[in-house]
């Protein structure tokens, strides 16, 4: 009961610490665009946690959650700029459409074995999904995009300050982050990561990689959705530009950045990822440049990701703490 | 109709077959996947036109000269991706791997941003443009010239694989790498000039794609998604697969454009992957129950 309770513990605490820093930050700096970096961070989180989900736990490469991302901002974006349909109805009808695209991928990638063909097989996905943005043009308005995406609103408070939004895109990934961490350590996550490890041995003691596999794309297309559909509210107007191949390749770089396989390495990798590019910007013209050069050597020299990293060290200084005291105590005695 | 729009996908097609023999050469030899491949494509482009062009102390070169320089920049790029992206990553897993060269080839676009701009420019094309006509088939000069080079390409590859004691040596561990370790063949170097062969093939596929259209820094990730179609199309990994591949892929785009819509062309490209992925995952020449992508 206590080693339960202490597990419990020990996977709780450190994303709720994080979460908890990052709600900290409005009670110190008050400045608008931080609150904005911050928001993007925290959609940046969900869709993290989202690719983590099917990459990190189930070991299923994902390259196409540019194509969640659009197909939750679009559903939601149409479902209230067409048919004047509350945010709060929407949202889950966006993650609902999204579910169904994951079923719709998912299904043809188990005839997939081995990476290569994965990592096409889901960028197809995610290119044929902007071609359709682009070129349906009596639904989606094509390359011009949909414009004045209204603002949700609690009872008579319209969500339109960015410290609301702050408060609102926080709240949310809190809940999604305690589901996500509950997820991962069910039978479901076991499984996946059984699945990762090896599908043969996970196969022989019962487990359906077709069920788990689709399961994990449907899980992480849903998150991909709600983060695409709180992206297009925020954002008020979204167009199909948005959603290409960067920012497929924007996911999976926060989960290598942040952490493979851990709930609180999306947190650091999204947040990352959003403050990164912004602290850059001092360098002018060179941003993009010193960008690509900090992602090849976060992803060469940083295996473990940020979040273990800052494990690590934290234990490494705990042993040279405790050693230290052990010496101080043999010469005191 | 269909005749005219078979003989104007060749010569697209023949470039997408240099893309996907690249592909198919550093899968078959060093088994990894330069997912920057696009970004060798485009900056091939740039380097050739920029030899091309009247520079401030540099006199501007001829053609041929142009098309080496631009060739050896890209064999160059392609060495730099193997040695800092692939071999220091490749024991970790793929994902890194593929963090790696994506890394790596949003480098290359914002370097290619940061030094010629974001606009693109104009490739002066050396062949006349102006189509002459064989019976019914109106036949770009242009296009005849980037088949006989496409072709030109594939029969020195095949000579220096078939003939020399490097391609050997570079055939012989793509076919059982321990083995060849112990005849004494590195790795690293086989490696590293595979990445160099194959990068250049695909900065030659660039230099004569390019007047056909602008060159932008943006023009890697069309490409890239096309060469990997036409190398999965033939057999991911097959030599001859890669080269039929492209071709196919250029004239069923061609003929899709013509007879369908223009708009949805490059969701034919993704189409035809998926549909390949799902029914035929190894490819048209590809070897049955060998080892798969």
């Amino acid at each position: 009961m206590k080693a339960k309770y202490q597990e419990n513990f020990v996977t709780h605490i450190p994303p709720f610490i994080l979460l908890g820093i990052i709600a900290m930050v409005p009670l110190l700096f008050r400045d608008p665009y931080l609150m904005h970096i911050l928001v993007l961070g925290g959609i940046y989180i969900i869709l993290a946690i989202g690719m983590n989900i099917i990459t990190g736990y189930c070991g299923q490469i994902n390259l196409g959650m540019a194509g969640f991302f659009a197909v939750g901002a679009y559903t939601s974006a149409l479902l209230t700029t067409r048919l004047s349909m509350s945010f709060w109805l929407a949202l889950p009808i966006a993650a609902l459409v999204a579910a169904v695209a994951g079923i719709v991928v998912g299904v043809p990638a188990l005839k997939v074995r081995g990476g290569v063909y994965l990592v096409l097989i889901t960028t197809s996905f995610a290119g044929i999904v902007q071609v359709i943005l682009n070129q349906w043009v009596s639904l989606t308005k094509g390359p011009m995009g949909i414009v004045g995406i209204p603002a949700p609103a609690i009872g008579k408070l319209v969500i339109y300050d960015r410290l609301h939004w702050f408060y609102l895109t926080y709240v949310m990934v809190a809940v999604i982050v305690f589901l996500a961490i509950r997820l991962v350590g069910s039978r479901i996550g076991r499984c996946f990561i059984a699945l990762r490890e090896s599908e043969t041995s996970a196969q022989s003691i019962g487990i359906s990689p077709a069920f788990y596999k689709v399961l994990a794309f449907v899980c992480s297309a849903v998150l991909a959705g709600i983060a695409g559909a709180i992206y297009a509210h925020y954002m008020t107007t979204i167009s199909p530009d948005a959603f290409g191949f960067n920012l497929s390749v924007l996911a999976l770089i926060m989960i290598v950045v942040g952490g493979i396989g851990s709930i609180p390495g999306s947190i650091v990798g999204g947040v990352a990822l959003a403050i990164f590019p912004e602290w850059l910007r001092a360098l002018g013209s060179y941003q993009s440049v010193a960008y690509a050069v900090g992602i090849i050597l976060a992803i060469v020299f940083l295996p473990k990701g940020l979040f273990m990293m800052g494990v690590d060290a934290a234990q490494l200084f705990k042993k040279w703490f405790t050693a230290s005291e052990e010496t101080g105590k043999k010469e005191a005695s | 109709m269909i005749i005219q729009l078979i003989i104007s996908g060749l010569a697209i097609g023949s470039v997408y077959s240099l893309v996907a023999l690249a592909h198919s050469l550093i899968w078959s030899g060093v088994r990894a996947v330069n997912f920057a491949q696009g970004e060798v494509f485009m900056a091939a482009a740039f380097v050739a036109l920029t030899a091309l062009s009247e520079g401030d102390r540099l006199p501007a070169l001829p053609f041929w000269a142009a098309v080496l320089v631009g060739v050896i920049a890209a064999s160059l790029i392609g060495l730099v991706i193997y040695n800092i992206a692939i071999r220091p990553t490749s024991k970790k897993g793929f994902l890194y791997a593929l963090g790696a060269c994506i890394g790596f080839s949003t480098l290359l676009q914002s370097s290619a941003i940061l030094v010629w701009g974001s606009t693109g420019e104009q490739f002066p094309a050396q062949i006349s443009m102006v189509p002459f006509r064989i019976g019914s088939v109106l036949i770009v000069p242009m296009d005849l010239f980037i088949m006989g080079i496409s072709l030109a390409a594939m029969v020195i590859l095949y000579l220096f694989l078939s003939k020399t004691r490097l391609g050997t040596a570079m055939r012989a561990a793509a076919q059982n790498r321990e083995v060849a370790g112990l005849m004494g063949i590195s790795h690293r170097l086989t490696d590293s000039l595979t990445f160099m062969v194959a990068s250049s093939l695909a900065g030659l596929a660039g230099i004569l794609l390019a007047p056909k259209f602008f060159v932008t820094p943006q023009m890697g990730s069309s490409i890239s998604s096309k060469g990997f179609t036409a190398a999965v199309l033939g057999g991911f990994g097959s030599i001859p697969g890669a080269v039929l591949g492209g071709l196919l892929l250029g004239i069923l785009e061609n003929i899709s454009a013509g007879l369908i819509s223009s708009s949805y062309k490059d969701a034919i490209s993704f189409l035809i992957m998926v549909i390949i992925i799902m029914f035929k995952p190894e490819g048209l020449l590809g070897v049955k129950g060998g080892r798969k992508a």
